[in-house]
């Protein structure tokens, strides 16, 4: 079997059907000199035989993880989960077309105790070595071991308050040994071991990403997606770069211009001091791109630089994962943004303008677009809004307000349009994404995974509303000053990141100017 | 005596409700034959009551060897015919008649089960005959029969009727067919039933590998295995050690093996299927069950594990696997008991795995006896040190107590196999843990870790003050100023614990001073921490751009402090890269001073040459020397670090 090995300087062309799109796209990126950390990948032809318990596809994938992680080391220099310098490594998935967040990721394996001890005499820095830790009992035992995330995160968030500090990122190194200890003891009340060998971890790693591919959601996503031709999923093992290593390390996600509306600029969401599922996973709100600026004036200029880069590269606006470690900047991801109708035909007019597409190649590329939700809807006669958030996704939704995907359900079976509204979103909710007329969340930034499928669904959304408080159980919530229950009605402007008490009125506008500059190309290119 | 009425013991009432009765089948044709044998004793014992009822002062009863060959009490027989008296209406009574003909419905009835599970038709007959033919006797009044009644349970009735006794004949028929088709056979110390030929080497890498572990249960009991053949499907069925709802039964079939293994340890259940971890096995279940006729809280795990076997070999390297597996099973959750309590639970499950995978069992631990024989090595080798009922993860960090116990567990186990001296054992044992009583030095050096941890949070929380300032961005200098003091409050203790156990271990004193030094540069940046929640907003760029400077040096004097204790602790049995490391962050603890006196000196001058006011110049002169004496505190911190290596190169 071919390992793929991706670091500066390899071959850039690989398909997407053998590799995964993710992988695909980052060894284009090593190859056009971009800084990506070194990386090799299992083939998408592994997964389906892995998933069938194929005997000769265990051993494959043993040999393959030995030959890529020998790779590894000596691209870095490092020594996986090693007491002295170690290395760590995320163990990624990524099948041909993009399903983000439907797959499983294991991140920091090789952080064993060793590799703590390591991580201190490399970095001198015990408190971000901790974090690595459990940050890998967490990782390692949602997805390889099966267990609950929740009270991993009631852990935290009850460190965090016991500890009188904002948020995590502020706990201090004796706090997160400790965390770690209470990571470690409810994987213990279960009966479940974590393995110290960094090769057990990563086989079972491995294994784990693989079978996700069978998982419900994942399965019920290429439904949705009209994915169900995919053969399976790639299984992308990279060296860690650390976000979480210091006041000037970081992690990120951008888009090379705005997925909502499609306006010319970055959107740029960054977590500093923190690992990239900080940003995706909505759990937390990001700061934005004038942080970098702050931090640091050169890495927001290469950033700047990369987009515009990889736009070029890739012939369409990015949605790229980064991180800054130590004030240098890794991109870990790219892919083709997920777009609002509104904002792909914004793009392919500016694309044009701007000489990237011709006008030929711009029709094309709206080929497929529903002209019909190509209208730009706004709320009427509306005054002061209950609360503000971020526009994530942008339109407009009127709907009785949901608090789970069942009440969403029930809402929906009535005849009614519904608003989900949740604390915080993961990839679970899909459900009741597609059922939502549109989504509210208190917490979550414009690159969480939350808003990325909101955006495809074209269903509006808003995130970060920090004035929302939802009691789930209760089925009520309290919104600045109001106070809401389940099948209360709501509008939400997903461009503006507004929220309104009642059913307000829409108007529906064409985009008349945007149209007949579609149709003028039209009329040039007769041939299509 | 009530006769043995066919009700399963817990174990096949498990592997019934797994639908693996071939494995039973033997042993219920076995049960079935007894209960022809004790049927066939009762209808003589019924008969010669009614001749004893009809003519008192006959023949004497003469079934006593007949009795015991059953398993019948011959006295109980004896007193029953003995006392059976006519009645009116050819009627007979006898005192414990009712009970007799009860035990002869369910000697028929254990002979019909065992009909039934060779062959589900002929069985399933043979009950409902049983049924039709109680239904047409149905008892008359307690311990009374009617003397027509007994010929027609024992006789043959005439003209093709049924009766019991013909029922019971046809029973023992087919009894003896299925005997024959299941007779016993020995294949490599497993007791086989209707084997094909190609089934042999299947079972042969089972026992193979059951053999390679078997001398690991040292006086245990257990390991038994039965295979039989039915249909399409070999079943192969192991007894582990004997204990009830411990169930394993693989069934190989041509192109697969699949495992279904019971536990009432959800633990031990998991610790089962992880030895299997270098093989593809598709493992699916740890499903709660509970079988009817098992209490509530008898409820058992069951897990399965399927593994495609494309070609004998891998089929019987997995066999061979799982026989060997199966004596790690006995006794492991009382060795995990016992190794709780000086490790953590998954440590001990650790341990216990790493016993298995190197082929040394937990048995030979036990033997020697568990935990005293730990408690006594910590009695002997380390009185005063390590306190009564503290865990040794505790007291000796936990790789070093993991470390330990798999010792313990190795050189009991070799020592057993081996017929070596238990004294010998126990000697080597206490060695081990004297070694790694003279290594807790490294344990001692972590807490030396999570002390430079602490300081460079306030280091870096007082650099990110400055940061701020230097962009007229706002700060919350107060919670710094909190937060310091909380970190500050924290490093106490934790400096008292450490020389607590410094004094404890007899540490090197050097350890102690270093534990001091680290503490006192805390205090000094809880200073400044405190000092710049006092700072004026609008300080000169110019002595900001200095004060960056000097807190990045108090954060590289942090940061080397860890890196160089974590290396230092390293020396003792590592490679010259280790000491090496130790000795570059020495020289990084000192320049890290010489740049902050650097920065103190600039700033000084800044103030002292400038136009600042009493408050500001105050306020960023007392800043500056508070985060540089945290420097000076890191460079002596060097010094020390230095002669503690310096001295374990000359060990």
């Amino acid at each position: 079997m071919q390992i793929v090995h991706i670091a500066k300087g390899s071959s850039g062309r690989h398909s997407a059907e053998v590799i995964g799109a993710k992988a695909a796209n980052l060894a284009r990126m090593a190859a056009a000199g971009l800084p990506v950390p070194p990386a090799f990948v299992l083939p998408v032809k592994l997964c389906k035989a892995i998933v069938d318990g194929e005997r000769h596809a265990q051993q494959l994938l043993v040999d393959g993880l030995a030959e890529g992680i020998a790779f590894l080391e000596d691209a870095t220099s490092l020594s996986f989960g090693g007491s002295r310098r170690p290395l760590l490594v995320s163990v990624r998935s990524g099948a041909a077309r993009s399903m983000p967040g439907m797959l499983d990721t294991v991140l920091d394996v090789g952080c064993s105790p060793a590799a703590v001890h390591g991580l201190v005499r490399m970095t001198g820095h015990p408190r971000f070595a901790w974090d690595c830790r459990r940050r890998f009992l967490e990782s390692y035992a949602s997805v390889v071991l099966g267990l609950d995330r929740r009270p991993f995160a009631r852990h935290l968030a009850d460190m965090v308050a016991a500890e009188g500090v904002a948020a995590d990122h502020a706990l201090d190194v004796d706090a997160m040994e400790r965390l770690t200890g209470f990571y470690l003891q409810m994987i213990e009340d279960q009966d479940c071991v974590v393995p110290d060998d960094p090769m057990e971890q990563i086989e079972a790693s491995a294994q784990a990403v693989y079978r996700s591919w069978n998982s419900d959601r994942a399965r019920t996503y290429r439904q949705l997606a009209h994915l169900e031709a995919l053969h399976g999923t790639a299984v992308t093992v990279q060296a860690m770069v650390f976000g979480n290593c210091g006041l000037d390390s970081g992690s990120g996600v951008a888009f090379s211009r705005d997925p909502s509306t499609g306006a010319a600029r970055p959107v740029i969401d960054v977590l500093f001091e923190s690992q990239g599922e900080d940003v995706v996973s909505g759990t937390r709100t990001p700061e934005t791109e004038g942080s970098i600026q702050f931090a640091s004036p050169a890495v927001a200029a290469q950033l700047g630089d990369t987009l515009a880069q990889l736009e070029h590269e890739f012939g369409d606006v990015q949605d790229v994962e980064f991180t800054i470690e130590n004030g240098k900047l890794w991109i870990l991801q790219t892919r083709d943004a997920k777009r609002t109708p509104q904002a792909a035909l914004r793009f392919v007019m500016d694309f044009v303008k701007e000489g990237l597409l011709t006008p030929r190649e711009a029709l094309q590329r709206l080929n497929g677009l529903d002209f019909s939700k190509l209208t730009r809807k706004r709320l009427a006669e509306v005054y002061e809004p209950a609360a503000h958030g971020t526009g994530a996704s942008a339109g407009i939704a009127v709907g009785r307000a949901s608090f789970d995907s069942d009440s969403a359900g029930r809402i929906a079976a009535g005849g009614d349009p519904a608003i989900l509204v949740r604390p915080d979103t993961n990839t679970d909710d899909i459900v009741g994404f597609n059922i939502a007329a549109g989504i509210v969340t208190a917490i979550g930034g414009r690159t969480a995974h939350a808003a990325l499928v909101a955006r495809q669904m074209g269903k509006p959304c808003v995130v970060g509303c920090t004035e929302l408080a939802i009691d789930v159980a209760g089925h009520r919530a309290r919104l600045a000053a109001a106070s809401i229950k389940e099948g209360d009605w709501l509008s939400i402007d997903g461009e503006a990141g507004t929220i309104y008490l009642g059913q307000c009125k829409v108007v529906t506008e064409q985009l008349d100017t945007e149209l007949a500059e579609i149709e003028r190309w039209r009329m040039a290119a007769p041939a299509l | 005596m009530v006769p043995v009425s066919g009700r399963m013991d817990m174990k096949s009432l498990i592997i019934e409700q797994l639908g693996q009765t071939e494995i039973l089948l033997p042993a219920l044709i076995g049960d079935g034959l007894a209960a022809n044998d004790r049927v066939k004793v009762r209808l003589s014992v019924l008969q010669a009551a009614a001749r004893h009822a009809r003519d008192p002062a006959g023949t004497s009863f003469d079934l006593t060897n007949e009795c015991r060959a059953a398993d019948i009490d011959p006295m109980a027989m004896e007193q029953l015919v003995k006392s059976a008296s006519a009645m009116m209406g050819e009627r007979m009574t006898a005192p414990g008649l009712s009970e007799l003909a009860t035990a002869i419905g369910d000697d028929v009835a254990t002979m019909a089960r065992a009909a039934k599970a060779g062959d589900e038709t002929a069985g399933r007959s043979a009950l409902e005959r049983l049924a039709a033919i109680q239904a047409a006797a149905a008892p008359e009044a307690m311990d009374t029969f009617s003397l027509a009644q007994v010929s027609t349970l024992t006789g043959l009735a005439d003209g093709g009727g049924d009766s019991l006794h013909r029922l019971v004949m046809d029973l023992h028929k087919s009894l003896n067919r299925l005997s024959a088709a299941h007779a016993e056979e020995d294949v490599a110390g497993a007791r086989v039933y209707g084997l094909m030929p190609d089934d042999r080497p299947a079972v042969e890498s089972f026992m193979r590998g059951v053999a390679s572990t078997r001398k690991l249960k040292f006086d245990h009991p257990g390991l038994a295995t039965i295979a039989a053949r039915s249909g399409a499907r070999l079943s192969i069925q192991n007894d582990i050690g004997e204990t009830d709802a411990h169930v394993v039964v693989i069934a190989v079939e041509p192109n697969a093996v699949t495992v279904t293994y019971t536990d009432v340890h959800l633990a031990r259940a998991k610790f089962f299927t992880r030895l299997f971890r270098d093989f593809p096995v598709q493992w699916s279940g740890l499903d709660r069950k509970s079988a009817d006729g098992l209490n509530d809280g008898d409820a058992f795990y069951l897990v399965t594990g399927r593994i495609p076997a494309d070609s004998g070999k891998q089929r019987d390297e997995f066999l061979e696997a799982i026989g060997a597996s199966l004596v790690f099973l006995i006794d492991w959750n009382k060795a995990r008991k016992v190794l709780r309590t000086w490790i953590s639970k998954a440590d001990a499950v650790v341990v216990l795995d790493w016993a298995a995978r190197h082929r040394f069992g937990h048995r030979g631990f036990l033997e020697l006896g568990g935990s005293d024989l730990v408690a006594s090595a910590v009695h002997h080798a380390t009185p005063q040190r390590i306190g009564f009922g503290e865990r040794l993860d505790h007291a000796l960090g936990r790789a070093a107590a993991v470390d330990f116990l798999e010792t313990v567990l190795r050189v009991s186990s070799e020592a057993l196999q081996e017929g070596g001296s238990v004294r010998l054992a126990r000697d080597r044992i206490e060695a081990d843990l004297v070694r790694h009583l003279q290594r807790v030095d490294s344990m001692l050096l972590a807490i030396v870790v999570r002390q430079s941890g602490l300081a460079r949070e306030i280091a870096t929380g007082i650099a990110q003050f400055i940061a701020h300032l230097r962009a007229g961005k706002p700060f919350d200098s107060l919670a710094l100023a909190k937060r310091a003091q909380r970190i500050e409050e924290k490093a106490d203790r934790i400096a008292i614990e450490a020389r607590q156990e410094i004094r404890r271990f007899n540490a090197d004193p050097v350890i102690a001073h270093i534990v001091d030094k680290i503490e006192e540069a805390i205090d000094e940046l809880e200073q400044a921490a405190f000092i710049s929640s006092l700072l004026p907003h609008d300080i000169a760029a110019t002595a900001l751009g200095h004060l960056s400077a000097l807190c990045a040096a108090a954060i590289s004097g942090a940061e080397a402090a860890a890196a160089g204790i974590a290396a230092a602790a390293d020396i003792p049995d590592g490679q010259r890269i280790d000491s090496e490391d130790a000795l570059a962050a020495v020289d990084r603890l000192i320049e890290a001073e010489h740049r902050g006196d650097a920065a103190e000196r600039a700033i000084t001058a800044i103030v002292l040459r400038g136009e600042f006011d009493l408050k500001s110049a105050l306020s960023i002169l007392e800043l500056a020397r508070a985060v540089e004496r945290a420097t000076d505190r890191f460079a002596g911190f060097g010094h020390l670090l230095r002669s503690r290596v310096l001295a374990e190169l000359s060990t």
